[in-house]
C-alpha cells in the first residue's frame, strides 16, 4: 500500500534504477547505493568503506578537486553520504529541474574517482577527528562499540563502521583503490531517484551517463561469514566520566526475511517502545530506577544482528536490580503470552510508522533501499503483510528461543 | 503554497493545508510561552512536558496507553521564544487523537506526584547533559554573553535550581500563558475543511481566556574590550570543544537576510563554507566546524563551534579569528555571493518538503510576523542582498577583537 508509484529498470551493465514518483512537493532526491559496508572489509582494514566514502567527495576525472558539494549547493541542493555495516549511500536532495547535475556527478565518481595521495592523507586525519568526536569522547557510543565487539567473536559485525584507530592508520591508498575497483561498479550498486520527477524524462539522462560504465571484472568478493556458537554470557565493563550509569543487554537475533525477525519487532514494541511499554512502566514509572529504557531490533540487516535493551540508571548500586527486573519481564513473556491488546497496539504502530515514513520522499526512498539491499525492494509489501500476521504465540516463541544466557552480551557503563 | 488562515472569535489563529496523498494528519500549536516568561528556570519546559501527565478526564498512565495504542505522537518543542506541540496521527485515528490532543492542551491537571517524577528525571538528565563537552561549552558561552537574561541559560534549566519548583509555579505559568488568544494552530494533511471546522475549530472556539502580556526585556550586553577566554578542564577527553562567539541579531532585525548570506559563506554552508574549507578540507584539523546565529524575538548569539584534537586548539582558534577578520576587512567575492544566494533560494523548498515540516513552519511564519506570502517572497529578500550589505553586517557583527571564547578540553590543550 504505497501511496506513490514505484517502478524499476535494469541497465545493460547490471545497474538497477528504482523510480518513486511523488508530486506532492517540488523536490527530488537522487541516491546511489553501493552494496558494500564494513561487513565486507578485509581483516586489519576496518574503516576502509567509510574512508572511501569520504574520498568520494574529493574529485573525479571530469570534476577534479574538492567540488562536489560546491556544485550541488550552488544548484540549491544538499548532498551527503553515509556508511553502514551493510551498505554505503550517496545522496542529493535538490530541485527536480537540477537532477541532471546529480546524474553527471554520481556517474563520474562511480567510474573515474581520482583518489589523490594528498587528499587521502587529509581525509585520514579528518576521519580520525570524527572517531575522536563520535566515539572516543562519547562514552555511550563507545559502550555500544564495545558490546558489539564482544557479542561477535568472528562475524565482521564485531568491527565498528568507522574502524579501529590502528586499522585506519594502516590503510594505504592502494588498499582504497583496490577496494573501490572491487566494489564500486554498476552491478554492485543501484540508484533510487524519487520525488517530483517523471520516470520517462530521467531514464534517458541516467542511461546516457551510467550505461557505459563497465561492470566489475569479477563479481565483488563476498565473505563467508559465520558466528560460532556462544557459550555463556559475555560482559564488558567500561569506566568513563558519566553521570548516568548505563546497562546494555544484547541478544543475537536473525534478520529478515527470517520470520522470527518480525516477531522480534513486535516484541520490541511491547517491551520497550513508548511510555506504555512493559519495561518503561516497570523501571521508569513503578520502580523509578531508571531515567529511560528502550529496546531496539534491526531486522533489515544483511545478516543477523542484535536485539538491544538499553537502560540509563539513576543509581550505580542498582544495576543488578535493574537487570533482574528486565529478566523477570522477559520471563513473564516466556510464561504468559502477551495480550491481544498489546499485539494490536504493536500492529497499529507498524501501520502508522509505515504511513508516516512516506511523508518524506527522501525517508521513504531510504526505507525502500534497505529492502533492495536484502535482495528486492518489492519485499517491502511482503514484510508489512507478514508482520501484521504475527501472533501472540510467535512473540512468546521468539522470546524463548533467543533470550537466553548463552546468547547474551552485557555492557555496563560506570562513572569512574 | 495555498494554505488558508482562520481567525476564531477568541483570538486563536488556525492555518490549514489539505493534502490527501497519504492518510495522515499533523496538527501543530504554537504557544507564545518560553524561558522569556519564566519565574524560575525549567518552568516552561516542565509545563509543556507535564501536559501529557494527566487531565481532568485521564491519568498519566491512561494518556500514555492511548498515545501508544493509537500509534500517535505528541511532540513538545520548547524554544527560546515559544512552545510548540505537534500531533501526528493516521486518518483512521483522527477523532480519538484530536480529542486527546485538545484535552491535554485545555484541561491538564498537573498532578503533584507526576511532577515530582518528571523533575527527578529532568535533574538526572541535566546532570548527564552537563557531562557533554558541547553542552558545557554552549552553556558557559551563553551565560557569559547574556548574564542573567533568560537567553543565558539552557531551556531545560539548571539541575541545582530544580528543587525550588512547585506545582503552583507550573499552574501559574499555564494559567497566564496557555490561552487561546495567543495560540497559532496549523493543520496539514488528509482532512477536509468541514472536518476541520467540526473537529478543531469548534471545540477551540469554545475555549476562552486572555493571556498575560509578555514582558519582553531585551538582553543587556556588557562591553568587552578584549577577548573573554574561559578554559574548562576535562582530562578524560581527547578533543577540545571550542565555542567562539558574540552578540547576534533578532529575527526582526533589518539585516537578517544579509546576515543569512554572510553566515552561509563564513561557516553556515556545510563543507563549502570558508571555515570548513580552511580548517577541515585544507588542513584536516576537524570533522565538524560551523558558524551559526540564532535570530530570536530579541537579539540572540552568533558563534562558531569546532572540535579538534587537543594539541591543535590554539592553532584552530587563530584560524577562526583570521577568517572573521578576513570577512570584516574584505567581505565576499561576487562568485561566493552568487553561490550563496543560489543555495539559500534553491534549497528553501527542502525546508518544507514534508507535511510535518509544513505543519511546524506555518505557525512560525505567523509568530514572527513574516507574512502569509513569506514562502513566495523569500527569494526576493535574498536576491536583493549585495556585497556591500554583507560587508556592512560583517563589520557590525563579527567581533574578532573582543569575542567570548570557551574551550572544554584536556589540560594539554592550552599552553
Amino acid at each position: 500500500m504505497a501511496f506513490c508509484e514505484v517502478k524499476e529498470k535494469v541497465l545493460k551493465n547490471g545497474l538497477k534504477i528504482i523510480f518513486i514518483e511523488d508530486h506532492s512537493s517540488p523536490v527530488s532526491t537522487f541516491q546511489v547505493w553501493y552494496k558494500v559496508g564494513s561487513m565486507d572489509e578485509p581483516e586489519g582494514k576496518s574503516g576502509i568503506s567509510h574512508l572511501l566514502e569520504h574520498l568520494m567527495f574529493r574529485g573525479s576525472r571530469n570534476y577534479p578537486g574538492n567540488v562536489f558539494s560546491k556544485i550541488i549547493q550552488s544548484q540549491g541542493g544538499i548532498d551527503n553520504a553515509f556508511t553502514t555495516k551493510d551498505y554505503t549511500v550517496y545522496f542529493q536532495k535538490l530541485s527536480p529541474s537540477k537532477i541532471q547535475t546529480s546524474i553527471s556527478l554520481e556517474a563520474d565518481r562511480m567510474a573515474n574517482l581520482l583518489l589523490l595521495p594528498e587528499d587521502f592523507e587529509l581525509e585520514k586525519k579528518i576521519v580520525l577527528e570524527e572517531r575522536r568526536q563520535r566515539y572516543d569522547d562519547d562514552p555511550e557510543s563507545l559502550m555500544f562499540e564495545e558490546v558489539i565487539s564482544v557479542a561477535f567473536k568472528n562475524h565482521s559485525y564485531r568491527k565498528p563502521v568507522i574502524g579501529w584507530i590502528e586499522d585506519i592508520q594502516s590503510i594505504t591508498l592502494d588498499d582504497v583503490k583496490n577496494y573501490y575497483h572491487e566494489y564500486y561498479c554498476p552491478n554492485n550498486a543501484f540508484i533510487i531517484v524519487a520525488g517530483d520527477i517523471k520516470q520517462k524524462e530521467v531514464i534517458g539522462q541516467i542511461k546516457e551517463k551510467f550505461e557505459n560504465i563497465p561492470s566489475c571484472k569479477i563479481n565483488p568478493p563476498r565473505k563467508n561469514l559465520y558466528e560460532p556458537e556462544q557459550y555463556g554470557e559475555r560482559r564488558v565493563i567500561l569506566k568513563k566520566q558519566t553521570h548516568l550509569p548505563m546497562l546494555v543487554m544484547a541478544y543475537k537475533v536473525p534478520a529478515y526475511p527470517q520470520k522470527d525477525s518480525l516477531s522480534l519487532e513486535v516484541l520490541s514494541t511491547i517491551m520497550g517502545e513508548g511510555k506504555s511499554s512493559r519495561l518503561y512502566r516497570k523501571l521508569v514509572i513503578e520502580k523509578a530506577l531508571v531515567v529511560d529504557v528502550s529496546t531496539g531490533n534491526s531486522p533489515l540487516s544483511r545478516d543477523g544482528f542484535l536485539f538491544f535493551i538499553v537502560a540509563s540508571l539513576k543509581d550505580v548500586e542498582k544495576i543488578d536490580e535493574v537487570r533482574k527486573i528486565i529478566e523477570e519481564e522477559i520471563d513473564r513473556i516466556k510464561n504468559e503470552q502477551p495480550s491481544e491488546k498489546e499485539i494490536e497496539k504493536a500492529k497499529n504502530q507498524v501501520e502508522a510508522s509505515f504511513l508516516f515514513n512516506q511523508d518524506s520522499v527522501f525517508g521513504y526512498a531510504l526505507y525502500l533501499g534497505r529492502f533492495e539491499i536484502l535482495g528486492d525492494w518489492k519485499m517491502i509489501d511482503r514484510y508489512r503483510e507478514e508482520i501484521i500476521k504475527v501472533q501472540s504465540e510467535d512473540v512468546q516463541n521468539v522470546t524463548k528461543k533467543y533470550f537466553n544466557f548463552n546468547n547474551l552480551s552485557i555492557g555496563v557503563l560506570l562513572p569512574r | 503554497m495555498d494554505f488558508k488562515t482562520f481567525q476564531l472569535q477568541n483570538g486563536t489563529k488556525i492555518k490549514y493545508l489539505q493534502r490527501e496523498n497519504i492518510p495522515i494528519v499533523y496538527v501543530s500549536v504554537l504557544i507564545p510561552a518560553s524561558v522569556l516568561d519564566e519565574s524560575k528556570p525549567s518552568v516552561a519546559y516542565l509545563t509543556a512536558h507535564m501536559l501529557t501527565h494527566g487531565t481532568q478526564r485521564l491519568t498519566a498512565r491512561q494518556i500514555e496507553e492511548e498515545i501508544d495504542f493509537l500509534a500517535i505522537s505528541i511532540e513538545k518543542n520548547i524554544t527560546h521564544d515559544y512552545t510548540m506541540l505537534t500531533l501526528s496521527t493516521t486518518k483512521r485515528h483522527l477523532n480519538e487523537a484530536l480529542n486527546l490532543f485538545l484535552d491535554i492542551l485545555m484541561h491538564p491537571s498537573f498532578p503533584e506526584d507526576e511532577l515530582k517524577k518528571e523533575i527527578s528525571i529532568l535533574e538526572k538528565s541535566l546532570k548527564q547533559m552537563e557531562e557533554d563537552p558541547s553542552f558545557i561549552a554552549h552553556k558557559t558561552f551563553l551565560k557569559q554573553l547574556f548574564g542573567q537574561h533568560p537567553y543565558g541559560r539552557p531551556i531545560e534549566g539548571e539541575p541545582e535550581k530544580l528543587k525550588d519548583i512547585t506545582r503552583q509555579d507550573i499552574i501559574n505559568f499555564y494559567e497566564n500563558l496557555y490561552k487561546p488568544d495567543g495560540m497559532i494552530f496549523s493543520v496539514v494533511g488528509d482532512i477536509k475543511e468541514d472536518e476541520l471546522k467540526e473537529l478543531i475549530n469548534k471545540p477551540i472556539a469554545k475555549w476562552n481566556g486572555n493571556r498575560k502580556e509578555r514582558n519582553l526585556n531585551p538582553p543587556v550586553f556588557s562591553k568587552r574590550t578584549e577577548p573573554n577566554k574561559i578554559f574548562i578542564k576535562r582530562d578524560d577527553l581527547t578533543q577540545s570543544t571550542i565555542v567562539l562567539g558574540f552578540e547576534g541579531i533578532s529575527r526582526k532585525d533589518p539585516d537578517f537576510y544579509a546576515v543569512s548570506v554572510m553566515n552561509y559563506i563564513l561557516g553556515g554552508g556545510g563543507l563549502t563554507s570558508r571555515l570548513a574549507k580552511y580548517i577541515r578540507e585544507e588542513h584536516g584539523l576537524a570533522y565538524s566546524i560551523y558558524s551559526t546565529f540564532n535570530p530570536y524575538l530579541l537579539p540572540g548569539p552568533f558563534y562558531v563551534e569546532v572540535k579538534t584534537k587537543a594539541e591543535n586548539t590554539d592553532n584552530v582558534v587563530g584560524m577562526i579569528v583570521k577568517e572573521l577578520k578576513k570577512m570584516r576587512e574584505n567581505g565576499v567575492t561576487d562568485e561566493e555571493l552568487k553561490e550563496a544566494k543560489a543555495f539559500l533560494i534553491g534549497s528553501f523548498p527542502l525546508r518544507i518538503d514534508t507535511m510535518k515540516k509544513i505543519s511546524e513552519f506555518l505557525p512560525v511564519i505567523e509568530f514572527y510576523n513574516l507574512g502569509d506570502d513569506y514562502i513566495k517572497k523569500y527569494p526576493e529578500y535574498i536576491e536583493k542582498i549585495t556585497a556591500k550589505d554583507i560587508k556592512k553586517v560583517a563589520d557590525r557583527l563579527l567581533n574578532s577583537s573582543s569575542y567570548i571564547l570557551v574551550i572544554v578540553a584536556p589540560s594539554n590543550a592550552v599552553k
